[in-house]
């Protein structure tokens, strides 16, 4: 969000790095501790009224992050250290992964999750996107199907061979020239049922893309996703878990949720009532554990779902209710391609919310 | 055992000794002071002979009397004392004197008591007594313990002789440097020689952080200077499980009044040792005051130079006496400074580098250098980080402030004379 209203050019990033410093100076000079004013966005709240101001993708507060404590010191740290490799990567318009930026200096980082709340913080300081500041994902989603582009000066058809993954194009603003003719973009959740829909040859028989983002997506599978339509899910607490970061954005990356959401996406499946429907045996479903039960609650919470996806609401409840899950390979307990006859079928009946 | 800690024994003897270091100090020059203890394990009842005798300046009688009338409240019968608890109370006076010069004088005051009902714990008492003394290593008095146990079977002795390297400074040191070094000492265990099982796990004397202050004024009614001396030392805190165990993290309080052991009104002892001394073993002693004086004076005496000890140690260990929670931040302060240097000094922006230098006034091109300016970045992180923790604490203080001065008044009808009450309990002055 921030990205679009303010100027973002390597140009204005490095002026805006350099107004930040200049003011952490005067601060110093003036007897104050270095601070940070961060605004704070959030893609949900447990306000069940659907009245709250999470979908405004405006701020809704401020964090002020200074010397006051142990961890506003380290925070503070980490994000001038961060800031420091930024000005580096823009000046000599030089990319690095999370990743990479990770490993420059690991034993202060501590964990991955410290470089990516920094990079977060970076973003929200100088109202820019992540990719704004050279800073590229790991590469971790995979495409098939009927699609055409050009990364980075390189040719990518998928068509050519609709039955191979592709990686998922890193940095987008370098991919141009996508061609498609697919009439649904599939998102599957997992590798394994993406290797079983190539191995089906789904998309020879189906004019569609499939894409997955290997557990929870990372930004460029969900950038690249926004005309997406169906997923089938696991019928468990953390698959309907990565089904809403798909629609609504992650809760790290708030701050620029309108560029990652995909709010067109549908819910193909699987559902619970998919069990009866198709006579799963009882060996293939589970119990909900305390922790699934206690996300699942956790998520009933969330407002956007009060406010915009009732019906998926209803069926986290009926799982809650039942006390049970399934796993979408339990489906092919019958026949392996269970999944290519299932999909279809599906989407023609409609049967996706 | 608070009957016998506050024994009318221990009175006496508190001033007995006290008195016995006045006519040392009177005497002007090198001065022994003997306290001797036999202890009748097998008497019926037990009982502790006391003898305390001194090369001081010599006594007279009406001394001894006014004893009579002084603050030990005992029934009288002879010299104040029951017969029954305290007897074989004896006064062997010389004070001979030459044509010109004094040539011997001295006091040696005995007493037998059956007050106590354990010797041993007399014995343990006396002991921290006098290594209290000795902390102040008053000038030019030498004090010799000797305790003797004596039953049935025969008898056993021990002596305990203070070292006389104490004296031996070439240089006249003023009575609170002599009361740091003794202090110091306590608190290391180092050069008491006195065998009260105190072991201290603190050995680095350059760890020990000091604060000394003094005040002084004139008391015009009796035409005397009183002055008060305060030390606040403050020991790191101790690792070892052995010192965990013991009550050697607690702040420890010693007053002394007239060079000799005294107890401190419970309102200033809650104050000090209610400071929230932020991680260190603390170690608080103790205003010593020259001469009697008037309570609410002394009092003030006693509170600026309480403060100005404070302030000293404050100034001198300001690092040091972060709380728990700067230091922490302060930790990160290398690390921030560096980074803000490297952003400074890392950008293709040259009028931008300008700028900054000109804010850290840096002005001189030699001084552009981004060592330099992470050198004052650091020290201004490190000043503010310093300030707030001060302020910080300022509110915590003026709390202790209060309650160790503001607040006595509504204590003072509860214990009209504090010189001589005693404290609830020995830890209260000093026991480690």
């Amino acid at each position: 969000m921030a990205g679009r209203v303010s100027p973002s050019e390597p140009a204005d990033l490095l002026a805006k790095i350099r107004g930040f410093v200049r003011l952490v100076l005067e601060d110093l000079c003036n007897g104050r501790p270095p601070s940070v004013a961060l605004d704070r966005f959030k893609t949900y709240c447990s306000d069940p009224s659907g009245n709250c101001s999470c979908s405004t993708d405006l701020p809704c507060g401020k964090d002020i992050v200074s010397l006051e404590s142990k961890s506003h010191a380290y925070r503070i740290d980490i994000m001038l250290r961060l800031l420091l490799i930024i000005q580096q990567l823009l000046q000599e318009n030089k990319h690095a992964s999370k990743r990479d930026i990770y490993y420059m200096e690991p034993s202060v980082f501590q964990d991955q999750g410290n470089v990516d709340r920094a990079i977060n913080d970076i973003c929200i300081l100088l109202e820019c996107s992540r990719h704004h500041l050279n800073v590229v994902p790991m590469g971790k989603g995979l495409v098939m199907g009927w699609l055409r582009f050009i990364e980075a000066g390189r040719k990518v058809n998928c068509i050519k061979n609709p039955n191979d993954g592709f990686p998922v194009p890193i940095c987008i603003e370098e991919t141009k020239d996508i061609v498609s003719v697919a009439q649904y973009i599939l998102v599957v959740e997992k590798e394994t049922v993406f290797q079983r829909l190539a191995n089906d040859k789904f998309c020879e028989r189906n004019r569609c893309i499939v894409i997955t983002g290997r557990g929870y997506p990372d930004a460029p599978t969900r950038r690249n996703g926004l005309t997406f339509l169906v997923n089938p899910v696991y019928a468990d607490p953390y698959g309907f878990d990565i089904l809403t970061t798909y629609r609504f954005g992650s809760m790290q990356m708030a701050y620029d949720a309108k560029i990652f959401r995909v709010p067109g996406i549908y819910w193909l499946g699987v559902f619970l009532s998919d069990s009866e429907k198709y006579c799963l045996p009882n060996r293939c479903l589970l119990n909900l554990t305390a922790k699934d039960k206690q996300k699942a609650e956790a998520i009933l919470m969330r407002c956007y779902l009060h406010r915009e996806a009732p019906k998926w609401r209803l069926e986290l409840e009926i799982m809650l209710d039942k006390g049970v899950k399934y796993e979408i390979e339990a489906l092919s307990a019958s026949s392996l391609s269970f999944l290519s006859t299932y999909i279809p079928q599906q989407i023609q009946g409609r049967h996706y919310i | 055992m608070e009957t016998s800690r506050s024994s009318a024994t221990r009175k006496l003897f508190q001033i007995l000794i006290a008195s016995a270091i006045q006519r040392c100090r009177l005497s002007g020059i090198l001065c022994r002071l003997t306290i001797s203890l036999k202890g009748f394990y097998d008497a019926h009842p037990p009982s502790v002979r006391i003898s305390i005798s001194d090369t001081g300046a010599g006594s007279n009688l009406v001394e001894f009397r006014d004893l009579n009338s002084g603050s030990v409240p005992i029934p009288a019968e002879k010299w104040g004392i029951h017969e029954n608890d305290i007897h074989r109370y004896c006064l062997n006076l010389k004070e001979l004197h030459g044509s010109r010069k004094r040539l011997k004088s001295g006091t040696e005051v005995s007493l037998s008591s059956a007050e106590e009902e354990s010797i041993d714990e007399f014995v343990k008492w006396v002991v921290g007594f006098v290594q209290k003394i000795r902390i102040l290593k008053i000038p030019d008095i030498v004090i010799e313990l000797l305790v003797e146990h004596i039953n049935n079977h025969g008898s056993r002795s021990e002596s305990f002789l203070q070292e006389i390297n104490d004296f031996s400074s070439p240089i006249p040191v003023s009575n609170i440097n002599h009361l740091v070094s003794g202090l110091e000492d306590y608190v290391l265990g180092d050069g008491n020689g006195l065998t009260d099982n105190r072991q201290s796990c603190i050995k680095n004397r350059a760890s020990l952080m000091v604060g000394t202050g003094q005040t002084n004024n004139m008391d015009n009614n009796r035409g005397m200077i009183q002055m008060v001396e305060a030390v606040v030392m403050i020991t790191p805190m101790p690792t070892c499980s052995c010192c965990r165990k013991t009550n050697c993290s607690a702040t420890q309080v010693l007053y002394f009044q007239d060079f000799s052991p005294s107890s401190i009104p419970q309102s200033s002892l809650n104050a000090l040792t209610n400071i929230d001394w932020q991680n260190h073993l603390t170690e608080v002693t103790a205003p010593e005051s020259q001469h009697r004086a008037s309570s609410s004076s002394k009092r003030n005496l006693m509170k600026n130079a309480i403060k100005l000890a404070l302030d000293d140690l404050k100034r001198k260990h300001t690092a040091e006496l972060l709380s728990l929670h700067a230091q922490q931040v302060r930790e990160y302060v290398p690390d921030l400074s560096r980074t803000i240097a490297s952003l400074i000094f890392s950008s293709n922006d040259l009028g931008f580098q300008e700028e900054c230098t000109a804010l850290l006034g840096l002005h001189s091109v030699d001084n552009k250098t981004e060592e330099k300016a992470e050198s004052i970045i650091k020290e201004m992180i490190t000043g503010i980080i310093e300030m707030k923790d001060r302020n910080l604490k300022r509110k915590k203080e003026d709390t202790a402030h209060c309650l160790l001065f503001e607040c006595e008044s509504h204590l003072e009808e509860e214990c009209p004379d504090e010189d001589y009450r005693e404290e609830p309990e020995d830890t209260a002055i000093i026991d480690f």
